[in-house]
C-alpha cells in the first residue's frame, strides 16, 4: 500500500516548504530585460506568423521531405550515371576494323596542318549508358563539338576515325557533354598546367 | 444536510492534494494574450509564476543564485515556446516541465563544477528567512530534502508543494504515473524517518 499523503508528522515540513521566497521586484524586471535582449518582444504579426508555421509544420515537413527526396534522387541518379559510366568505359573496345567515316583533324580550320602528312587513327570506347560521346584533343583545340563519335548499337561501342598529323597527341573523351574521361586502352598523362588527366596517342 | 463545499475546493481537481493553497493563477484571457504576443500580459505571467518557480528551483538546487539563473532561463524559453502551448495541457504543468529540465541541467553542471571546487559541496543556502520552530529549522529542512534522491525530491515537491496531479508530474518527469506515485511514497517515507530521527535526537539532548 502506497502512503503518499501528508500526515501530521510531515505537515510542518510541507508548510515550511510551501512558503514562497522573498520576492525581489527587480527579479521580474531582470527576466523581462533578458527576454528583450535575447528575443525581443515580438509584435503580434510576427507571433502570428510563427504560430501559423508551427501549426502548418506537418505540411512544411512533408514538403521538405518531398523536395529533399527529389534532390537526393537526382543526385544519386547523376552519381550513379557517372560511376556507371566510369566503370563501363574501363572496358576497352574491340576494334573490328569496320569502315568508318574519316574526319580530318585539319577540318578544325588550321591550314598549316593540311601540308603535313596525315595518318588515320581510330578511337573507340565502350559505354552502355552514354548518350553522346565527343573526342577532344590538342588536334581539335579540345573542342567537344568537332569530333562526335558514332555508336554501334550491337556492341555499344562508340567510334570515330580521325586523320591526325604525325606526332604525340593528347586526347580524351567527353561523355554526355559533361563527363571527362580518358581512354582505358591508352597511356594516360596529367597536364601540369590544368591538372586534368588525358590519354596519349603516338601517330607515326 | 451536507454543507456546500467552498467554491475554491470545488475548483480543485480531485487528484490535487486538498491541503495545497492555490497561489494566484493567471486568468485564461491573460494567458492567451501573452501567447498572442502581448508584452504586458507576458509580464503579468512572469510576475504571477516567478515566486513559485523560484521556490521550486531553490528546493532543488539549494542555491539562490543558481535557482534565479534557472528561473530566468526558463522564462526566456517559455517566451520562445509559448506560441506552441496548447490549452489541453495545464499551463503550470507545462511551465514546470521546462523548469524541471533547466534544473536538471543546472544540477549536472553544478555537480561537474563541484568536483573542482570541493568547498561548494558543503554549501547550505537559506530556503527562506529562518524561523526556528522545532523541526522546521532551515538547515534541518535542507538536510531532510538532501536525504532524498533527486528524482524523489522533484516528485515530492511537484506533488505536495506545487500541487500538480500525478499525470502532470508523469509528463514532467517522463515516466509512468505508477512510478511517480512510488517516488512520492518513498520520499514521504524517507522524510518521516528523518523527522522521527531528528525528534528523537532532540529529546535525548
Amino acid at each position: 500500500m502506497l502512503n503518499d499523503e501528508i500526515d501530521s508528522s510531515l505537515q510542518p515540513l510541507v508548510d515550511r516548504l510551501r512558503e514562497l521566497p522573498e520576492s525581489d521586484p527587480r527579479a521580474v524586471k531582470r527576466v523581462l530585460a533578458r527576454i528583450r535582449h535575447y528575443d525581443g518582444l515580438p509584435n503580434a504579426r510576427r507571433r502570428a506568423l510563427r504560430r501559423y508555421f508551427s501549426r502548418q509544420s506537418g505540411w512544411w515537413a512533408a514538403a521538405a521531405v518531398v523536395v529533399l527526396g527529389a534532390g537526393v534522387t537526382l543526385f544519386a541518379r547523376a552519381a550513379l550515371q557517372s560511376s556507371a559510366y566510369e566503370s563501363a568505359t574501363l572496358i576497352p573496345a574491340v576494334d573490328d576494323g569496320s569502315p568508318t567515316p574519316v574526319v580530318r583533324a585539319a577540318d578544325a580550320g588550321e591550314d598549316s596542318l593540311s601540308a603535313e602528312r596525315l595518318v588515320e587513327r581510330r578511337f573507340t570506347i565502350r559505354s552502355l549508358e552514354a548518350r553522346q560521346v565527343s573526342l577532344v584533343g590538342d588536334f581539335n583545340q579540345w573542342n567537344p563539338r568537332q569530333h562526335r563519335l558514332h555508336r554501334d548499337g550491337k556492341t555499344a561501342t562508340w567510334y570515330i576515325t580521325v586523320e591526325l598529323p604525325a606526332g604525340l597527341h593528347k586526347y580524351a573523351f567527353i561523355v554526355n557533354d559533361s563527363v571527362w574521361t580518358t581512354d582505358p586502352s591508352a597511356v594516360r598523362t596529367v597536364d601540369r598546367d590544368f591538372g586534368v588527366t588525358s590519354s596519349l596517342v603516338l601517330v607515326q | 444536510m451536507t454543507a456546500a463545499r467552498p467554491r475554491l475546493l470545488r475548483a480543485i481537481p480531485n487528484d490535487r492534494p486538498a491541503s495545497v493553497d492555490l497561489p494566484a493563477v493567471l486568468s485564461r484571457e491573460t494567458l492567451l494574450s501573452a501567447r498572442d504576443g502581448d508584452p504586458v500580459a507576458f509580464a503579468q505571467l512572469v510576475r504571477t509564476y516567478y515566486p513559485r518557480c523560484l521556490r521550486f528551483a531553490q528546493h532543488l538546487l539549494s542555491s539562490r543564485e543558481d535557482a534565479e539563473e534557472c528561473v530566468q532561463d526558463t522564462f526566456v524559453r517559455v517566451h520562445r515556446a509559448l506560441h506552441r502551448y496548447e490549452e489541453r495541457e495545464r499551463f503550470d504543468a507545462w511551465l514546470f516541465r521546462i523548469l524541471a529540465n533547466r534544473c536538471r541541467t543546472a544540477r549536472r553542471r553544478v555537480a561537474r563544477w563541484s568536483l573542482f571546487h570541493s568547498a561548494d559541496l558543503d554549501r547550505v543556502t537559506p530556503i527562506s528567512a529562518a524561523r526556528v520552530d522545532g523541526f522546521v529549522a532551515r538547515d534541518e529542512i535542507w538536510h531532510a530534502l538532501a536525504g532524498l534522491t533527486e528524482e524523489q525530491r522533484e516528485a515530492f515537491l511537484l506533488r505536495h508543494v506545487e500541487g500538480l496531479t500525478y499525470e502532470d508530474i508523469a509528463a514532467v518527469a517522463g515516466i509512468a504515473v505508477t512510478a511517480v506515485r512510488m517516488r512520492v511514497s518513498r520520499a514521504c517515507a524517507r522524510l518521516r524517518d528523518t523527522i522521527t530521527q531528528a525528534d528523537a535526537e532532540r529529546r535525548n539532548r
